[in-house]
């Protein structure tokens, strides 16, 4: 294989995880911007949706259940997590909501464990047949899926939070709480969709994901991660920042885990991390934005 | 004596006769590792109940410091001692480069932040193992050595070490709240803003603590490897930095003794649950389990008692809870009053000397294309209907914004790039339109608080307790501030207990212990009484006697005119007049904004027309 046959793999290999974890990052933006919480739990909701597709799948369910099933599956959590978890405690300081999803993530993750135990499960491709060839890079079919979907829910996202009541709503609450409450728009149930759009986008991403990789119950830790590390790159608040951070991580965690022993892959991320966020702080220094707008309105 | 001190003195008994009362029926390490992990959830509960800082890397420190104290000793053959004090100077300074983009993005970075660290250190303590030696860990690390004593073999000294270690954090954590540096952090978690205004610098002392709970770690690291003499990756995974932040959360996060309290018994439950997990769950995934309890601990914790366990015992041992937070040296009242406050050196240069200012927010230009001028010794006052972009010329005057063009000279020096703690040191202090005060400091403290540009005690000397003197002297001074503005009788009441006209007055004071030589007031006359603004009045042209610029933004027209020696209008960001009160009081466009056009038309035809029209209407 040539120098930029390679190259071309690696990339192509990048957006593809690259999407994944622009799903799991969109995820992170709704929850914070709507219910200022740092969601550690995200990566389970993909780990919920990995585990129960693959089940489904090994008792003979299609495809075209198996998907809506496992992501329906992973919103209802995200909407229970809510109201268990995040509700209670909604008022309380971004401390203890942060203390909260990390129990959550803890607590998730063990109920994952006692059902499906530690044995990886697997999913079959949605569609069989050979890799494709595209501009040199082999892909999986799987991989076609991913972008496939990811894109398709990402322009649903995007019309739902531009042209929608519920959509703009929840952009109001992000922006500026008091005011969207003063304008009838209930804090809570924009909470409660915010997390079950998140739980959706999660579960979303770990059946896509399943195929290619495996699924297990403690996969959700790194893949929330890095989903996170993307979306940092969008201070937690721009959509489309989101997006564009967590393909560009894709890409470059593929390039360089082209370089480095497979055993140090999951390090790559917080490489990416403390590039991002010095990045971002020296860009904060520099426009001077050391007491934000929002916080002078507190 | 208390019931308090006998309890701690019958707790200190029992740690020092612990391995006598064990003596051969159980063995000393589980005290010892209760001890390491207080020393962890000590450094995360003064990161997390302080700073308002979740840290999940406490594992990793605490494995960086074990490796490192081994690698030096074993690989370079370095001195013990030193190698544990490399070791804390390595944690600390990857906790400062770490910690640097992430305190100044402000936002909640830092747990995810620390959780990556974790999984890092993981990586690397595994994977590379010819430094390392990998899972297979790194043996023959020799033990610490101590003068007499010679080499510490065995648990019974170690043990002894950590826990004077852990009474020593307890009394350094003890020290730092009562402190000019405890104060500070107390006003970054109350409001960022009027830290950042009375010159306090929120990410500096953010980075300290992490610096200083990493490096805690560390040394619990350093302890752990030359008791064990042998390290290996495991045990400083991302489920320790979890069982440490339960720890902290049980115990009580902003009580330092709650941290010790919540080692012990998450250290009990995990020695419990190692034992009995594995007969009920085969297939090794016990640790997993044992992580679940936690996630289940923490969730009832929060819900069921946020403030943690120590809160509780120590109303039973009839402590005020208070106690281990923020809680100032109590004097006498009647020796408050002997320091006098040094007047401040009049300005020579315009005050401030704005020109081109602009400000836009989105598509609002909140402050348009103004410039304006203050002399040194004015009273100046800014006023204009709502949204006239008042307070936004107060906020680019003090740096907490920036404006977007335009140039901003204060005392002849430009401003415009400098942030707000350093404009603060300019001598500029400031109130709000809503006080921001301290609600959980006393009165006292929270004008203390005024005084943090000219008190010096920094982390180190906090951290020691080697404030006294600086300490009583700051007491005395504010003691004169608070007898001026006649809150003395609440000196030693939480800022919370005030009424609303007090809360005013407490923030004049707080700025005016800055020893500001210009004075931004923001509307400090709204929510008084009328015999309170007659006294505000009167004591804005004390203040000004004494050499001090006013710049005051006030709705209270008849004040303004009364106090003022010139007044800005302001309309939709635009200067629409400026002169002495007696020439704006008349001007048309003031009018014409305040009263509408028409009532602008009335007034400039004069009072002979009105008498006219009203005789023609008739």
């Amino acid at each position: 294989m040539s120098l930029g046959q390679q190259l071309a793999q690696f990339i192509a290999a990048g957006i593809v995880n690259g999407a994944i974890y622009a799903l799991l990052g969109l995820g992170l933006v709704v929850i914070y911007s709507v219910t200022r919480a740092v969601n550690v739990a995200q990566g389970e909701f993909a780990a919920l949706g990995a585990l129960l597709a693959a089940t489904l799948a090994s008792a003979g369910w299609p495809v075209e259940a198996v998907l809506p099933v496992g992501t329906a599956a992973s919103a209802l959590l995200g909407l229970l997590a809510y109201l268990g978890g995040i509700r209670p405690v909604r008022t309380a300081s971004p401390l203890v909501l942060i203390i909260v999803t990390l129990a959550m993530h803890l607590t998730l993750k063990g109920l994952l464990l006692l059902v499906w135990g530690t044995d990886p499960y697997t999913l079959p491709p949605f569609s069989q047949g050979a890799p494709l060839r595209i501009l040199g890079a082999v892909l999986a079919r799987q991989s076609l899926w991913i972008l496939g979907t990811a894109g398709v829910a990402l322009m649903i996202l995007y019309g739902f939070f531009g042209y929608t009541l519920y959509g703009k709503a929840l952009r109001a609450c992000a922006i500026n709480d008091l005011a969207a409450r003063l304008m009838g728009i209930r804090p809570q149930a924009m909470g409660a969709i915010a997390w079950t759009l998140a739980g959706a986008l999660g579960g979303l991403a770990g059946v896509l994901i399943t195929p290619l990789t495996l699924a297990t119950y403690d996969m959700g830790l790194m893949l929330g991660l890095k989903g996170f590390v993307g979306a940092v790159a969008a201070g937690l608040t721009s959509y489309p920042l989101a997006v564009l951070g967590c393909l560009l991580f894709g890409i470059v965690e593929s390039l360089v885990a082209g370089l480095l022993p497979s055993g140090y892959r999951d390090a790559i991320a917080f490489g990416v991390l403390v590039v991002a966020l010095l990045t971002r702080a020296v860009l904060a220094l520099r426009q001077g934005v050391l007491v934000g707008e929002e916080v002078l309105s507190e | 004596m208390n019931r308090a001190w006998f309890l701690r003195g019958c707790g200190l008994l029992l740690l020092l006769l612990l391995p006598w009362i064990l003596r051969d029926r159980l063995s000393l390490t589980v005290p010892f590792v209760i001890g390491l992990h207080a020393i962890l959830a000590l450094g995360l509960a003064l990161l997390a109940g302080q700073a308002g800082q979740v840290s999940l890397g406490q594992a990793a420190f605490y494995g960086i410091g074990a490796y490192t104290a081994a690698l030096l000793t074993v690989r370079l053959g370095w001195d013990p001692w030193l190698a544990l004090g490399m070791a804390v100077l390595v944690a600390a300074s990857l906790a400062y480069v770490l910690g640097a983009p992430v305190m100044v993005l402000r936002g909640h970075y830092l747990v995810l932040g620390t959780l990556a660290l974790n999984v890092v250190v993981e990586v690397i303590l595994r994977n590379w193992q010819s430094l390392t030696g990998g899972a297979n860990g790194l043996s023959g690390v020799p033990p610490l050595h101590l003068g007499p004593f010679g080499a510490l073999r065995g648990t019974l000294p170690y043990y002894y070490l950590v826990w004077g270690l852990v009474l020593a954090s307890l009394w350094l954590g003890h020290n730092l709240l009562r402190s000019r540096v405890g104060r500070a952090l107390a006003a970054i978690r109350a409001s960022e803003v009027a830290a950042v205004s009375l010159g306090i610098p929120p990410v500096r002392y953010k980075l300290q603590l992490f610096a200083y709970s990493a490096g805690c770690a560390a040394v619990a690291g350093g302890l752990y490897a030359y008791e064990l003499g042998f390290v290996s990756p495991s045990p400083f995974g991302f489920e320790l930095s979890i069982a440490i932040l339960v720890m902290g959360v049980l115990g009580g996060i902003h009580h330092l003794p709650g941290a010790v309290l919540g080692a012990a018994i998450v250290t009990l439950l995990r020695e419990l649950l190692r034992s009995l997990l594995p007969q009920f769950f085969r297939g090794g995934a016990s640790a997993e389990y044992e992580a679940v309890v936690y996630g289940l601990l923490l969730a009832a914790a929060v819900i069921g008692a946020p403030t943690g366990l120590w809160p509780l015992l120590a109303r039973w041992t009839r402590r005020p809870s208070q106690e281990s937070r923020v809680q100032p040296a109590q004097p006498p009242l009647w020796r408050l009053n002997q320091v006098p406050v040094d007047p401040p050196e009049p300005a020579r240069d315009p005050v401030v000397k704005a020109q081109s200012l602009t400000k836009r927010f989105g598509g609002l230009v909140a402050v348009d294309d103004l410039s304006f001028t203050v002399s040194p010794g004015e009273i100046y006052a800014i006023i204009g209907p709502n949204g006239a972009g008042k307070t936004t010329v107060l906020n680019l005057i003090t740096g907490l914004l920036r404006p977007n063009s335009g140039s901003l000279v204060l005392f002849g020096s430009p401003v415009h790039m400098l942030p707000p703690e350093r404009i603060a040191s300019l001598g500029v202090a400031r109130t709000f339109q809503t006080p921001r005060v301290v609600w959980d400091l006393t009165v006292l403290d929270n004008v203390r608080l005024g005084m943090h540009l000219h008190l010096q005690a920094g982390f180190f000397t906090s951290l020691l307790g080697l404030n006294h003197e600086e300490e009583a002297s700051s007491v005395r001074q504010a003691g004169v501030l608070l007898e001026r503005l006649g809150l003395v009788p609440h000196a030693h009441e939480i800022a919370a207990n005030l009424p609303f006209g007090s809360l005013r007055l407490l923030e004049l004071a707080r700025a005016l212990a800055l020893r500001p030589r210009l004075l931004l007031l923001d509307e400090p006359a709204s929510g008084l009484s009328r015999e309170q603004r007659m006294e505000l009045a009167r004591l804005i042209q004390e203040i000004r006697a004494e050499g001090v610029t006013v710049v005051l933004v006030e709705h209270d027209v008849e004040m303004v005119l009364q106090v003022a020696d010139r007044v800005l209008v302001l309309h939709q960001g635009r200067r629409i007049a400026e002169g002495p009160p007696s020439v704006v009081r008349s001007h048309p466009e003031v009018i014409s904004a305040y009263l509408g056009p028409a009532a602008a038309e009335i007034a400039t035809a004069g009072p002979k027309d009105l008498r006219g029209n009203r005789r023609a209407q008739a």
